[in-house]
């Protein structure tokens, strides 16, 4: 059987290539992140009920990961880390629905984080917040001086650092997934019955895993360039 | 050689060289994590979370490896 991956559904958008079953799932997940946030947060009262209470087990928890990275007065950054948490889990874990039973003409539905486009795009927005976020708490000057920290000539890998990082977060999403579900796809090659499963309750696991280092790696930098010492 | 040929060998050689030390390195990263649960009990929830964010970075090396495999598959027809 031929195993084929990393082709998607390609549509053309004036003269740009845009991968729509990728736009697709990830309008997908961010549907469901929104339409639980919404059902959570009708008629919020002091006695919770249930989508109210595990919207605030999900927030306790996205906030002491925040909290424990960036320091007490970071809880503004929750916004950014809960939402890169949540739009990543969501994504991730609709990959591992039966999408297979639809068939398209050139590639196929899966999680919106197996294109490099999509966790590209997700470090990117790290890259730029984490910078903003220095300058905005330190001023342009100081936050410039903090490349020359713990020595002057560690600027270069200070700012080489900044290349590297995103690049990392990107890549270490990207490649997690899309080796999850080329892994599936060998061994339902192989015994379609009863042997992808073990890999695939490892995948769900593997989803929890990397939103949860996503975040908090994210959360790390956010304090690292917000924090006063090196 | 051809180039496809060299490509396919060179997927191969890449993921398997590439995984060795990470291999080596989540290994001593679980190790030093369950000898510090063993010691104080009470810490293994802070134990824990930096030992999975360890082996996230470490991880990450093993799939550069792996990503340079995915390239050359491209060349490898």
């Amino acid at each position: 059987m031929e195993i084929t991956f990393g082709e998607h559904w390609i549509a053309h958008i004036g003269n740009l290539q845009v991968h729509m079953d990728t736009i697709i799932t990830a309008w997908l997940g961010m549907a469901i992140v929104i339409v639980l946030a919404f059902l959570s947060t009708r008629n919020l009262s002091r006695v919770p009920n249930l989508f109210q209470s595990f919207a605030e087990t999900v927030l306790d928890f996205v906030e002491n990961l925040t909290v424990g990275q960036v320091g007490p007065d970071g809880r503004g950054h929750v916004v950014l880390v809960g939402s890169l948490f949540l739009f990543v889990l969501a994504s991730n874990l609709i990959g591992q629905l039966p999408w297979k039973l639809y068939h398209l003409k050139q590639g196929e539905f899966a999680s919106p984080t197996n294109d490099i486009n999509v966790t590209a795009a997700l470090a990117v927005i790290v890259l730029i917040y984490y910078i903003g976020a220095g300058i905005y708490k330190k001023g342009l000057v100081n936050y410039l001086k903090h490349y020359f920290q713990p020595v002057w000539f560690m600027a270069p890998i200070n700012l080489l650092e900044d290349v590297t990082r995103p690049f990392s977060l990107a890549l270490r999403l990207f490649a997690n997934i899309l080796a999850g579900e080329i892994i599936v796809m060998v061994l339902i090659a192989l015994l379609p019955i009863g042997l992808p499963i073990p890999v695939m309750l490892f995948e769900l696991f593997v989803a929890f895993i990397q939103a949860f280092i996503f975040a908090i790696l994210s959360a790390s930098y956010i304090g690292a360039a917000t924090s006063d010492s090196h | 050689m051809e180039p496809q040929s060299a490509a396919l060998l060179a997927m191969g050689i890449a993921v398997g060289l590439g995984v060795i030390g990470p291999g080596l390195g989540m290994g001593a990263a679980v190790s030093a994590a369950i000898d510090a649960t063993a010691r104080q009990p009470e810490a293994e929830g802070k134990i824990r979370t930096l030992m999975f964010i360890g082996l996230a970075f470490i991880e990450a090396l093993a799939l550069y490896a792996l990503v340079i495999a995915f390239i050359l598959m491209g060349k490898a027809g």
